[in-house]
């Protein structure tokens, strides 16, 4: 039988995820649809309730005229692309079959949180995978520096991964955000978007050394737990998740700082590349910021004031620094992504169906 | 986005790509086919497709080099085959060979 040069490319996930996984599948999906015969698996998951995707997702979805096939019994492609596996943390079985040369399951949550503990049972839900499929290849593929120390982390205390290989380029998040021009000259207007998590702000003190009295603006999205809290100070904008756009949030500040709790670390942290772009100066811890390769600025909650202070002291430097950040997101752009696909998967691009 | 640097880039990949490669990547309709025969123990029938499509344990990966080992065996004469207890689930993923094979069929 002739084969076509287009390989069978299936995508399976939890569409639900309402924030970075879903938007990086989204971005990823634009470049992958003119590849190959694509088709999107959603998977019911344990994890959430309904069968809405997210809004990012679906708005791709239709665009690319894509189906969205929820709960197949079998998924068969020459390429199968499994992303974030933790979506399953809550669920003993995987009720799917899935056949492939080439499956990859795409980390994206970072197996072990700062101080070492496991970040959900990874080993049970990689099982579950390994399971339900027959497969001449498993590999598992970090999305950044970080994910990937965290990994190989957890892969020294466990066998479980003996069975699978580790990429070893990292299957980063693709940035395709319109590029923003910097303000000519800053003001001390600091901001933070995230989802509303716990996980995803630092100890209340930190709030308060990065959000301080004295900034002309604190503008938080996301910040749904502070809200009714009596504790939150009142120089605090508070924005609920998806209240407003985030055009509209970008409009409102020249700083992005983002820290998390310390029981948590992003394993890329979609908002800090997109606030990036935005024309914003983007500060985060540096272990956060290292996925970015020069991107964010790396500091601590005590740097924040001082950084932004010389910022608005010397305009110049804060254009110069958001320049040099918005070149460095060319290493996640499209087209990289796309050459690392065709290099991660020559042989199975070759061979199509 | 440049898409017209995207596709160039795909297209001189893909025909500069890894033919030989190619050839030696066991299809879905054949990994169907494996599969199937594990599932139903079917040793003899297993052992002769893999004979005749020899690209099958030709690979560096897992599966090629499991399903290399069971040929191994069969030839050697020392395997005790499928005789493990296994589930329908269990035989699509890891089914375990309780045969000098060093390991799992994938």
């Amino acid at each position: 039988m002739k084969r076509s040069t287009r390989p069978s490319i299936a995508y399976v996930l939890d569409p639900r995820f309402p924030g970075g996984t879903s938007s990086a599948v989204a971005a990823e999906l634009d470049v992958v649809a003119p590849l190959g015969h694509v088709a999107v698996h959603g998977l019911s998951s344990a994890m959430f309730k309904g069968q809405i995707a997210a809004p990012q997702l679906q708005e791709t979805l239709t665009r690319l005229d894509l189906a969205l096939i929820w709960d197949a019994k079998e998924i068969a492609a020459d390429i199968v692309i499994f992303h974030n596996p933790s979506c399953l943390r809550f669920q003993q079985e995987l009720d799917v079959k899935i056949i492939t040369p080439h499956l990859v399951v795409v980390a994206h949550e970072n197996f072990l949180r700062p101080g070492g503990a496991e970040a959900f049972d990874v080993a049970t839900c990689l099982g579950m995978i390994e399971q339900s499929s027959f497969a001449s290849k498993r590999t598992l593929a970090p999305i950044s520096a970080w994910n990937r120390k965290t990994i190989a982390q957890w892969q020294e205390t466990q066998k479980a991964l003996d069975r699978w290989s580790v990429l070893d380029v990292d299957w980063f998040n693709i940035c395709d955000f319109p590029l923003v021009e910097p303000v000519a000259a800053p003001k001390d207007r600091r901001g933070r978007h995230s989802r509303p998590g716990l996980e995803k702000f630092p100890q209340q003190q930190v709030m308060e050394q990065c959000f301080p009295a004295h900034a002309e603006a604190n503008i938080l999205l996301g910040a749904d737990a502070f809200v009714n809290d009596p504790q939150t100070p009142a120089h605090w904008e508070l924005y609920p998740f998806r209240s407003i756009s985030v055009e509209a949030y970008f409009e409102m500040i020249d700083f992005m700082i983002y820290f998390t709790a310390p029981t948590f670390r992003e394993s890329y942290g979609r908002v800090l590349a997109e606030a990036v772009a935005a024309g914003k100066l983007t500060i985060s811890d540096p272990e956060t910021a290292s996925a970015f390769g020069g991107a964010v600025q790396a500091a601590s909650p005590e740097e924040v004031d001082g950084i932004i202070q010389s910022c608005i002291a010397d305009p110049s430097t804060y254009r110069a620094k958001i320049s040099a950040a918005q070149r460095a997101l060319e290493q996640f752009s499209p087209s990289a992504f796309a050459t690392r696909f065709t290099t991660i998967f020559a042989t199975e691009m070759s061979m199509g169906k | 986005m440049p898409y017209k640097k995207l596709l160039a880039v795909v297209t001189m990949m893909m025909i500069t790509g890894t033919k030989a490669d190619a050839q030696q990547v066991v299809t879905i309709d054949e990994l169907r086919q494996i599969e199937s025969l594990i599932g139903q123990k079917d040793c003899g029938a297993l052992f002769s497709f893999l004979v005749a499509n020899p690209h099958t344990t030709a690979g560096q990966d897992a599966l090629a080099r499991e399903l290399r080992g069971f040929v191994q065996n069969v030839n050697s004469g020392s395997l005790e085959c499928f005789s493990a207890p296994v589930t329908a689930q269990q035989n699509a993923g890891r089914l375990a060979l309780s045969a000098t094979s060093s390991g799992q069929i994938y």
